[in-house]
């Protein structure tokens, strides 16, 4: 048996004080001031000038006629932008599981998009679908006589158009996941299921994807955080335009916040958003554990 | 499992002592500056005690203040004073957090800091008042209130402490006295005012052809538009196919019809043609009127009925109608600076004019948008009399007439006189427009929720714009929501 030595034990704590200090400082800290200004009519232009007052920032964002419009926009975005991730994702990640010439630049090449910051992707596109001077419309005015439209200044389009240019930027990661999983997997179920006469269909749908299901899961957990998280593509495309129509939530925080300096108000709505996504999240996390084999 | 609690429990203390040590530290830096009653009243003395310090630091705007007319001006100073000069310049939105993020703590760190007019009201508690140091000027040459333009002047620098939204006294010419005696205040020193102007391409009106084919169509000549109607007859006239290819590639005219900032000030622009405003004196607000839906549906019907525009106009802000009007797409463009054509659009020439109104019993009421930028010190400055004597020259005559060379929007009349002297044809011509658009222009409201009555009116008008509501339905949407917000702020 060792022996316990009291020194050793003390040099461990306070080796562990400096990552504590870090960590308190940069999460909890805010975290806790956040929870408090959330009950205040703190703003940050008037700091010496606030007081508290209870739940009424919180009744107020549930009242909020733009906090629902821009809760509903974020609902479409995250649900509109996942759902085609995983779909295309999927399937070009079925596609590439097999031996091919250019493999490996193809995989490079999926990188590339990941690899871009979400503001100098929103800036490409809206340089790219611009109406007047965009490559998009030149070439289908160009090549099939159609007069392109206005993709970031129509009502029904700005919506459709920012999720794609999301599921541009982040499909490649699901792809990637995927393809790790599916390489991954054994292929003797497979082997055994083919010499059994079962469909390319039968065996994607009966022993592929319930073998993928916990990656599947844990895929479009961290998508549908990142999408709820989504700021600075629809910021640059659109700043939450035409009207309200790409209005999501969190550029209303961000908004409320820096824009209107309501930061008690800000840090409620912030607290609401927190919960939802955790809300929805944890019931991802809940399944993947149900199916996670012990 | 004894072994597990005990280690729980040493868990615990190190994170109550990270915390505690975290809370200490938090307390210790909290440098808690003086009331800002008492600050005021130390101004003075404050400034006695560092009459001349080693430096300023100066927190300005990038090109929507001119920085490179500044900097060139600071550089000057610094080498005339003996006092360094830094000047930091962030673009318009990262200036503004930044301005209100070193106000808000209370920093120290910047004596002077360029400040937009709708800021004000949210921001005057952390100002220094400028009245004391004008009324005691040590260079009353460097200072000559009434040479300012006075309507750029009031509406940029003379606000009420306690009631920022009251508008000061009107005058032709700044009398301190009557400012003062009506219990207004000096804030800044106005350094830059933008006003929306409309540049054109002149080629385009002189040419003879064109000029044959207008008078033919319209019956009377080709000329610089004095009303709206007449503007929206030459917009549709240039609105053509120019290479006969079946597709129009020159439009009339652009406007600002993205979701922002530039298309509230675009609307408001028609708004005050048509004898609106956004609220009443009581600020109430009044913009969903006659005039209103008449204001805006002029303004949609430019781009949907009548198509002069260039199809992508709802996504433009004052970057992309540049662009557009660079080049050479529109015949006309409106915009809060000299617009230029590329040079490869070939026999290119622009001009300039002030922006049109709309005629009302014999006379024609033009109302251009106009902002300006004023350079004010903050109030947590430790040298104040500095920083004001730096403002000061940085707004002096001469230092504006120098301005001219960097294209700045000047704020004073000798400025202005000056620039007739210009050598360059074009640019006496814009500093020409520039000084008479001023002197009809429209601030913005005087409120501390400006962004958000601005988004309101945004989102209406953008509502309009994109088919989703009528012009009625929109403003009056946009009204309800604008009378909430100013309940929502205590007015």
């Amino acid at each position: 048996m060792k022996e316990n030595n009291p020194n050793k034990d003390r040099l461990k704590y306070l080796l562990f004080v400096p990552t504590m200090v870090i960590l308190v400082s940069m999460t909890i800290v805010p975290f806790v001031f956040s929870l408090l200004t959330s009950l205040t009519n703190y703003k940050a232009t008037e700091p010496d000038n606030w007081r508290f007052i209870g739940l009424d920032n919180f009744t107020r964002a549930l009242m909020d006629k733009d906090i629902q419009s821009s809760f509903v926009n974020t609902l479409v975005y995250v649900a509109g932008a996942v759902s085609l991730e995983f779909v295309l994702g999927i399937l070009i990640a079925l596609l590439l599981n097999r031996k091919m010439r250019g493999i490996t630049v193809i995989r490079m090449l999926l990188l590339l998009p990941m690899m871009a910051t979400p503001v100098a992707v929103g800036l490409m596109w809206r340089w790219l679908l611009n109406t007047d001077f965009g490559i998009i419309n030149y070439y289908l005015s160009a090549w099939f006589e159609i007069t392109g439209p206005n993709w970031l200044g129509e009502y029904a389009l700005a919506m459709p158009v920012v999720i794609l240019v999301d599921v541009w930027q982040w499909t490649p990661f699901v792809v990637l996941s995927l393809l790790a999983g599916l390489q991954s997997l054994s292929d003797d179920p497979i082997e055994a299921a083919s010499m059994d006469g079962a469909s390319s269909w039968q065996m994607f749908w009966n022993i592929t994807l319930p073998q993928l299901k916990s990656i599947i899961l844990v895929v479009l957990l961290i998508r549908i955080i990142d999408a709820f998280k989504s700021f600075d593509v629809v910021w640059t495309l659109t700043n939450g335009g035409p009207g309200v129509s790409t209005e999501l939530l969190s550029l209303r925080v961000y908004r409320v916040a820096f824009k209107f300096w309501e930061t008690g108000y800000a840090s409620a709505i912030s607290w609401l958003f927190l919960i939802i996504v955790m809300l929805i999240t944890s019931q991802f996390i809940r399944f993947l554990y149900k199916e996670t084999p012990k | 499992m004894k072994k597990g609690q005990f280690n729980v429990k040493k868990l615990k203390m190190v994170l109550m002592i990270s915390l505690s040590m975290l809370i200490l530290l938090t307390a210790c830096s909290n440098n808690s500056p003086e009331p800002a009653s008492e600050a005021a009243g130390n101004n003075q003395s404050a400034a006695g005690a560092a009459d001349k310090p080693e430096e300023l630091k100066v927190l300005y705007a990038t090109v929507e203040a001119g920085s490179e007319a500044i900097i060139d001006a600071a550089k000057a100073y610094e080498q005339q004073s003996g006092i360094k000069i830094s000047v930091d310049t962030f673009p318009y939105n990262n200036l503004q957090e930044k301005v209100f993020s070193e106000l808000a703590q209370k920093s120290d760190y910047y004596d002077l800091i360029a400040i937009d007019t709708p800021w004000v009201p949210k921001i005057i508690q952390h100002i220094e008042p400028m009245t004391s140091y004008i009324q005691n000027t040590k260079s009353p040459e460097l200072l000559q209130l009434d040479d300012f333009i006075a309507k750029a002047f009031l509406d940029t620098s003379v606000f009420k402490a306690d009631a920022p939204q009251q508008n000061p006294p009107q005058m032709d010419t700044i009398d301190l006295d009557k400012i003062v005696s009506e219990g207004f205040d000096i804030w800044s020193l106005p350094i830059q005012s933008n006003v929306l102007t409309v540049s054109y391409r002149k080629d385009l009106f002189n040419n003879e052809e064109n000029k044959a084919q207008f008078q033919q169509q319209y019956n009377r000549e080709l000329a610089v538009p004095q009303t709206l109607d007449e503007y929206l007859d030459i917009a549709k006239f240039f609105t053509r196919d120019t290479d006969g290819d079946g597709k129009i590639d020159l439009y009339g005219t652009t406007l600002m019809g993205k979701k922002h900032e530039a298309n509230f000030v675009d609307f408001k622009s028609f708004l005050s043609d048509f004898g609106g405003s956004i609220f009443d004196d009581n600020l109430v607000p009044v913009f969903n009127n006659e005039a209103g839906v008449k204001a805006l549906e002029t303004y949609g019907s430019w781009v949907s009925e009548h198509k002069v525009t260039p199809p992508g106009v709802l996504t433009y802000t004052w970057d992309e109608v540049a662009t557009v009007f660079g080049s050479g797409q529109v015949a006309m463009g409106m915009n809060y600076h000299d617009m230029k054509l590329d040079p490869k659009v070939e026999g290119g020439d622009t001009g300039y004019f002030v922006f049109p109104g709309v005629e009302n019993g014999g006379e024609i009421v033009r109302g251009p948008h106009f902002g300006s930028w004023g350079i004010g010190i903050s109030k947590y400055s430790n040298n104040k009399q500095a920083a004001y004597e730096l403002a000061e020259a940085l707004t002096s005559p001469d230092v504006q007439k120098g301005y001219l060379n960097f294209k700045q929007h000047v704020t004073r009349n000798s400025a202005y006189v000056a620039a007739e002297a210009l050598p360059d044809a074009l640019s006496k011509e814009y500093y020409q427009v520039l000084g008479e658009s001023l002197k009809v222009g429209v601030g913005r409201p005087r409120i501390t929720n400006y962004d958000q009555v601005s988004e309101a009116v945004q989102i209406a008008v953008s509502e309009y714009l994109s088919g989703k509501k009528d012009a009625k339905q929109a403003l009056d949407d946009g009204a309800k929501q604008v009378q909430s917000l100013m309940e929502q702020a205590g007015y």
